[in-house]
């Protein structure tokens, strides 16, 4: 199977539907090409979480994302989990759905993180064959997304994008191939982005996320709080031009701004897709050798300013429990 | 057990200790035999972030959740309070929402709490919000099921509570405190002085999507709670008498003007008949 995007559509530019933006959007109905929303805000089945996902469903294009799948972890996925899951992707009808390589938690807790993987042989069939039958639960193709990291183990015998790589082919699923994490892991980890982005198969990519991130020196967190690094759009455009049109998202999830700003980012997004899918027709790349040098250094540089740490919850506030 | 699900199950316990793993022996050797760390990161450095966000994240859950206990315990024993109840007992739900779940009662063990009453109580009363903020909508109560009810059936008759509801009986006036408390803290001025001990009966309820505290009268709390039980009508108010001592007859007298506040309001969303 070599077909693009695995048949799935090219959705165009979306953004995030977070809490804050809710009134607005709903009230002004500005067109977006499709929003994404973070499946377990909307899994509570009653109150203001339906009430706005039905007016989200009423408004725009809906894709869906989790993040508590935890797919690589010791236990299997909870099966009211599943079962709540589905019911959901029935409701939203959305084109594909998608977690994480990650696991979130160990032994019946939950530690609400995408904690990463060590990148064995054993996991990559683990999660193969759990990714190969939750797809067929669902009922709709199934994606998977490179999440950020900030620890490496001596276990792991495979890169990141090797593992990756092998378990979409293995279960025949979707990656969602988030460009942010990309750098922000490859800095973290003194990896290659430039070798990262080359190496994962472009016709398994159904989705790309973009996002901001906040370097802490030593490390940098996958805040979604900030605009979107040049770098990072360097690799996106660097991604398109092998996979061709994908569904982007712009993904802003703290410090959330003003919906213009969020606009403005979608339009830069779609002036570096135009770039690259022109490039990529006149099989150019618009990064030459010395630009694709700039992004590796980026990834090794270490910054003067350093900002203050501080928590972050994938997905945003959640809805404000609001008393009459 | 796998060799990963191994390394998952400790490192998953060390995420929830306390204490910054970088000063924990046990956690740094744990670290250098399992982890890589970076050219700018120990292999414990890098653990203790993903320790560092696990309290952070949780933490800045609570505080959203449970402003009114913030505000009665302040900074230094609200830390030590949801440090220790994190520490203790593992957020099991996918649902942010439901990581308070086991606060009030974890409260209630905590000797060294100050006004250990009043917290638990501010703790049930607020995760009534967050149980029925997202409860599953229901359709209010038919007007024609209802007329279409017999006289004489009504004695059987079980009235179906809505998900959305929470009874609470409580010995402090946490209503009043609580919006006090978020003005207080909203304002940037000081916590206002808690109030001496003051029962009070409420109906925490959503509807029209926002979240309500009705105070009741005690004797139609009563009623209501056996009520929402599932006791037929007939049996709920000899039960209500029994508790209140308050005679039968008189809470009779009182139903109707009950039964139209509490199915106006939506408390009740059905009337199931030939209850046996
Ligand atoms: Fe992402």
């Amino acid at each position: 199977m070599n077909e693009a995007r695995r048949g799935l559509p090219d959705l165009g530019i979306g953004v995030g539907l977070r809490v804050p933006h809710y009134k607005r959007l709903f009230a002004e109905r500005p067109p977006i090409d499709f929003v994404e929303i973070i499946s377990e805000n909307f899994m509570a089945v009653g109150g203001k979480p339906r009430h706005h996902l039905e007016r989200a469903l009423a408004t725009y294009r809906v894709v869906q994302h989790g993040v508590s799948l935890g797919i690589g972890g010791p236990e299997e996925p909870g099966r009211a989990y599943l079962e709540r899951l589905r019911e959901l992707v029935r409701q939203t009808q959305t084109p594909w759905v998608s977690d994480h390589f990650c696991w979130c938690g160990a032994g019946g807790a939950h530690l609400h993180d995408l904690l990463p993987l060590p990148f064995t042989r054993n996991l990559v069939q683990t999660i193969a064959d759990r990714a190969r039958r939750l797809e067929d639960f669902l009922g709709v193709p199934f994606a998977l997304e490179n999440a950020s990291s900030y620890l490496t183990y001596r276990s792991s015998v495979l890169a990141e994008w090797e593992f990756i790589a092998e378990i979409a082919e293995r279960a025949d699923i979707g990656i969602l191939f988030d460009v942010n994490n990309v750098f922000v892991t490859a800095y973290n980890h003194g990896l290659d982005p430039i070798q990262f982005v080359e190496s994962v198969p472009p016709e398994r990519i159904v989705q790309i996320h973009l996002a901001g991130h906040t370097n802490l020196g030593t490390h940098i967190i996958d805040t979604h709080d900030a605009h979107v690094i040049e770098p990072v759009w360097d690799l996106y455009r660097l991604t398109l031009e092998r996979t061709g049109p994908v569904s982007t998202l712009i993904e802003w999830d703290d410090q959330i701004p003003e919906l213009e700003v969020l606009f403005a980012e979608v339009e830069r997004a779609r002036r570096e897709r135009d770039r690259a899918l022109a490039a990529r027709l006149t099989g150019t790349s618009s990064l030459d050798a010395p630009a694709r040098e700039g992004v590796r250094k980026a990834a090794r540089a270490r910054p003067q300013a350093v900002a203050a740490r501080h928590g972050w919850t994938q997905g945003g506030p959640r809805e404000p429990v609001t008393s009459a | 057990m796998s060799d990963e699900a191994a390394l998952q199950t400790r490192i998953a316990a060390f995420l929830r200790r306390r204490r910054d793993l970088a000063t924990d022996d046990e956690a740094r050797r744990f670290a250098e035999t399992h982890l890589t760390g970076s050219a700018r990161l120990s292999p414990v450095e890098q653990l203790e972030i993903y320790r560092e966000q696990f309290y952070l994240r949780h933490t800045a859950s609570l505080v959203e959740d449970f402003p009114g206990v913030g505000g009665i315990l302040g900074q230094a024993d609200w830390d030590r309070l949801v440090w220790d109840f994190l520490a203790t007992s593992a957020p099991t739900s996918y649902d942010l929402a439901e990581l308070g779940a086991g606060l009030a009662d974890f409260a209630g063990t905590r000797d060294w709490l100050p006004e250990r009453d009043l917290v638990v109580e501010m703790a049930r009363f607020e995760y009534a919000h967050l149980e029925v903020f997202a409860a599953p909508d229901s359709a209010p109560l038919d007007p024609a099921k209802l007329a279409a009810v017999p006289e004489d059936a009504w004695e059987r008759a079980r009235l179906q509570p809505d998900t959305g509801l929470r009874l609470l009986a409580l010995e402090y006036p946490v209503v009043e405190l609580r919006t006090r408390l978020i003005q207080a803290r909203d304002d940037g001025t000081d916590a206002p002085p808690l109030p001496a001990p003051k029962r009070v009966f409420l109906a925490v309820h959503r509807r029209n999507l926002g979240v309500f505290h009705d105070e009741l009268e005690p004797d139609a709390f009563v009623l209501l709670e056996h009520v929402a039980r599932g006791e037929p009508l007939g049996l709920a108010c000899e039960s209500a008498a029994r508790d209140t001592g308050v005679s039968v007859e008189s809470l009779g007298a009182k139903l109707e003007r009950w039964f139209a506040e509490w199915s106006g309001r939506g408390y009740v969303v059905d009337v199931v008949l030939n209850a046996t």
